[in-house]
């Protein structure tokens, strides 16, 4: 997907805040989710506070993966590149904008897979957007799948409707 | 029971770090800065330090560096909330850190690391 020069800085800077968000998010969050769960052990099972505490413990703890899952994304960035199953990326790809965008009307799903040699935190940029596609192309509906299979010298990912992701696959020794 | 010693800056962490390992049988002690943790160090015995890695005056890296000077075969545990980890990360493991676990971090996974930094 091409960007021209102002998108691709103001892209850039909405990493670099969305990092230092994260950073700043993490402390209190943890503060939060554990001094809830600390909480629950005192607090007396089938109470009305047991009860808040728990929904406290169990919302905080939706919100830490959410965290989570958007730093190792970030983290992702910055690693050299590997070989890596391409199923497990997509899978993983999946799971990240499963809980970072309000799926309730579509089902995602990854299956299949093949060995790719690349920089991780590009292919999973590439899936996004791959699964980012295909959910509008779908209106956010349905079931829309990231099909993965190697094609000759090749590791493809399909997305439904069409959309598609090619990589060279790794040489996997016998 | 174990002697471990808790560095954060940020309170709300180093106290619930220090409750959960309460709980789970050990005895910590936290402190706020690095610099404290390194003069405790010199006085006391620890069997295990937990770090927070991003503080003012002195890192958790730099904190880190410093202790394998003074007490090479310690077990270290780094928690960080960054996004930078990758380079920390490889700074910390060549410095000897025992393992690094991500903030927001549940109670089980941090009782999990410091096991098995203790059984290290």
């Amino acid at each position: 997907m091409p960007y021209d020069a102002s998108e691709t800085r103001s892209l850039r800077t909405l990493g670099l805040l969305l990092r230092g968000a994260l950073h700043e998010i993490s402390n209190p969050l943890l503060g939060l989710a554990g001094s809830a769960e600390l909480a629950l052990d005192q607090t007396e099972p089938g109470t009305k506070l047991h009860d808040r505490i728990a929904l406290i413990h169990r919302t905080s703890t939706e919100i830490a993966g959410i965290v989570r899952a958007l730093q190792a994304f970030i983290r992702l960035q910055a690693a050299p590149s590997a070989t890596f199953s391409l199923g497990e990326a997509a899978a993983e790809t999946v799971a990240l904008v499963d809980l970072v965008l309000p799926t309730h009307n579509v089902t995602l799903t990854a299956t299949g897979d093949a060995t790719v040699s690349a920089a991780p935190g590009d292919v999973r940029c590439s899936l996004v957007e791959l699964l980012f596609a295909a959910l509008e192309r779908n209106d956010s509906r349905g079931e829309i799948a990231l099909t993965v299979r190697s094609e000759g010298a090749d590791a493809v990912v399909e997305a439904t409707g069409g959309g598609e992701l090619r990589l060279a696959a790794a040489e996997v020794r016998a | 029971m174990s002697r471990i010693l808790v560095v954060d800056d940020e309170e709300v962490v180093r106290e619930l770090t220090v409750e959960i390992l309460r709980r789970s049988g050990h005895e910590p002690q936290g402190v706020a800065s690095a610099k404290v943790a390194l003069e405790l160090l010199d006085e006391e015995l620890f069997d295990l330090v937990v770090s927070d890695v991003v503080m003012p005056e002195m890192t958790g890296v730099e904190f880190l560096y410093e202790l394998r000077k003074r007490r090479p075969e310690l077990p270290v545990v780094l928690m960080t909330g960054g996004s930078k980890e990758p380079e920390r990360a490889t700074k910390a493991v060549e410095l000897g850190a025992c393992s690094l676990i991500y903030k927001p971090f549940s109670h089980t996974e941090l009782t999990a690391a410091v096991f098995a930094a203790l059984e290290s």
